[in-house]
């Protein structure tokens, strides 16, 4: 898991003023999103399973170094259903780009508020180097009882205090009751231990170095995520519908963040990756392009999707190029699919004929 | 407490000339250098960090915020519902007073091609005398290190441990319920009870892993190489973990199916809103 690129990490605090911020676009949590067109051009977002409008978590501002993709704005989108909150489709990410500077446009559409007794949260930053990264890492497998304690590496322990440690060590040293002696301890070097998860203790130690923290990014084909647990690990084989490249890993979202939202409290995932394709292409005329998230969770009643096939098969707004008459067929389309969808809605059908 | 900060900008204030300084967030690149508008809210200081230091816990799974919250009374709840324990935090939630004691400290070592790699193992035992026991290892390059995940992989391996009356049911339980064995490789370790006031009839090793179980009174019987000190560390473990695993009549009776504490809360919350 030795990464090669520097990380961003992102922290969450409070601010009234969100758009006075350094960056052109906002990185901010838990209000209304600011889009960077009119919001009239596309459909409200709504959850695949239970057709509910979903609520933004947060968005945040990752432009690359590309011209089209130089103003570039993620947004994750959630489902509060009790029932969908055990599925992988609760969660949805969308993508929007921009050449030229965009209009922030913010959204009047109130039920996209995640909370609305809490206030808003901008996203502040950290950088953590690489090498920083793999010292922490390491530090986590030599110290906690993982099982990927093989290999020889060079720890730098500076930072880590023995006190208990040393003090539990000297009281075994001087106790005065008959020891056996050893020269050698026997028993296997490496002692699997099954019920550990090990992975879990080197996340939960990230957790601690950087507290609070909520996002992870690190957008680099080399780069891997902090898993949250080893168990239903994904083989996220999904790809750009443009371009044909494989998505790669570009942030994840920590649970750390629920403690500040205690509406989110009976969401079962530990953790969100996000996957999103390397050259951010412009895919069709569309406006929110939809990437690939995954909700890690290391309970079996939660359904994960198989993810090698790709999900990217619904996608949510209208193509503007479209003439009246083809834009009228679409929705006809859409209403035919609700049609079948949903059985309350045959009175309303009935009148519109 | 600016040592080992990683802050990419000056924590100067900031409200100096908007000189453009080079700040980077999220995305790869960027336009080069980002303006930074006056009256920006300054970045808050990042303690330095520290491993294992008093910090607060947050917790990161669901059964971690239940016992954070205080819903959940006591340890046995967890057990009762075969609730897996990944956070060692919730352990010393509960358990105020648990005893650490390392049982076996020594090198093992493994052959590379740069001559032999030398490493400390350390087998730890966590009790608190009365009715918990949990056993871990783990090796490491300064014994401290290991020591300290060993603990850490103790206090995940928690078990109850049931007690027993060897004859008449008078006073407080004293010694094993009925006659239990554990193994592991080769060593069968077998733990019988005994009456009150014998003590723990066994050898150095399994005798501390039953003392700090709680248990006061036991015959122990072993066999095979128990010289092999994680085998017998370990059957002795297993043995204790099979008080709670044996049937007895005093338990046939009905039991009234409960729910899980994930159950209760959500129902809890569901009340709320």
């Amino acid at each position: 898991m030795n990464n090669k690129e520097e990380i961003v990490i992102g922290y969450l605090e409070q601010t009234d003023d969100i758009l006075n911020i350094d960056d052109e676009l906002p990185s901010y949590a838990n209000g209304l999103p600011y889009f960077l067109e009119n919001e009239d051009k596309f459909e409200p977002i709504k959850c695949q399973q239970c057709g509910n409008q979903m609520k933004m978590l947060l968005q945040i501002y990752a432009p690359l170094n590309k011209k089209h993709a130089s103003f570039r704005e993620i947004y994750v989108f959630l489902c509060l259903n009790e029932q969908c909150s055990k599925n992988n489709s609760s969660v949805r990410v969308f993508r929007m780009q921009s050449q030229q500077k965009p209009q922030l446009l913010q959204s009047k559409n109130k039920e996209y508020i995640l909370s609305p007794q809490n206030k808003s949260f901008i996203i502040d930053t950290e950088i953590i180097s690489a090498k920083e990264n793999n010292n922490e890492l390491q530090v986590a497998e030599e110290l906690l009882p993982t099982n990927f304690d093989d290999e020889d590496k060079d720890v730098d322990l500076k930072n880590v205090k023995f006190d208990n440690e040393n003090k539990i060590y000297e009281n075994y040293l001087k106790s005065t009751e008959e020891k056996e002696d050893i020269n050698e301890l026997d028993g296997l070097e490496q002692d699997q231990q099954n019920n550990i998860d090990g992975c879990f203790l080197i996340y939960q130690h990230f957790l601690t170095q950087y507290p609070n923290h909520i996002v992870r990014y690190c957008f680099d084909s080399q780069s891997k995520p902090l898993w949250f647990s080893d168990k239903k690990q994904p083989q996220i084989d999904s790809k750009c519908p443009h371009c044909k490249k494989n998505k790669i890993f570009e942030f994840q979202i920590n649970n750390s963040i629920l403690t500040y939202f205690p509406e989110l409290y009976n969401l079962e995932w530990g953790a969100l990756y996000i996957y999103s394709c390397p050259s951010s292409c412009q895919v069709g005329g569309q406006i929110l392009i939809e990437e690939t998230i995954y909700a890690h969770s290391d309970e079996q009643e939660f359904i994960s999707p198989n993810l090698k096939v790709d999900p990217n098969t619904k996608l949510v707004s209208i193509n503007t190029n479209k003439s009246n008459k083809q834009k009228q067929q679409i929705q006809q389309q859409q209403q035919q699919q609700q049609i079948q969808q949903k059985i309350d809605e045959k009175d309303e059908e009935d009148d519109d004929w | 407490m600016a040592d080992q900060e990683q802050q990419q900008a000056p924590p100067a204030p900031e409200q100096e000339q908007a000189a453009p300084v080079e700040k980077k967030g999220f995305g790869r690149g960027g336009r080069g250098q980002r303006e930074r508008r006056e009256g920006g809210a300054p970045r808050q200081n990042r303690g330095p960090r520290r491993f294992g230091g008093e910090q607060e816990w947050t917790p990161l799974t669901k059964l971690g915020r239940l016992v954070k919250a205080g819903k959940i009374k006591s340890l046995e709840t967890i057990f009762q519902f075969s609730i897996p324990i990944k956070e060692y935090q919730i352990v010393d939630h509960f358990l105020k007073n648990l005893k650490e004691e390392p049982l076996a400290l020594g090198p093992v070592q493994k052959q590379t091609c740069a001559g032999q790699r030398t490493r400390f193992k350390a087998y730890v035992v966590v009790g608190d005398n009365h009715q918990h026991i949990g056993l871990g290892w783990k090796s490491a390059k300064e014994v401290q290190g290991a020591i300290k995940g060993a603990v850490i992989n103790a206090k995940l391996n928690l078990i109850p441990v049931r007690k027993g009356y060897w004859g008449n049911k008078i006073a407080q339980p004293h010694t094993v319920p009925c006659k239990v064995t554990g193994k592991e490789g080769s060593v069968r370790v077998r733990l019988v009870p005994a009456p009150r006031g014998t003590g723990i009839v066994a050898a150095i090793t399994s005798k501390k892993v039953l003392q700090m179980a709680g248990i006061q009174d036991c015959y122990t019987q072993s066999k095979g190489s128990t010289r092999t000190r994680s085998n017998f560390l370990k059957a002795t473990f297993h043995a204790l973990k099979e008080t709670y695993n044996f049937l007895t009549p005093d338990l046939w009776g009905h039991t009234r199916l409960e729910s899980t504490p994930f159950q209760e809360h959500s129902e809890y919350l569901a009340a709320l809103k």
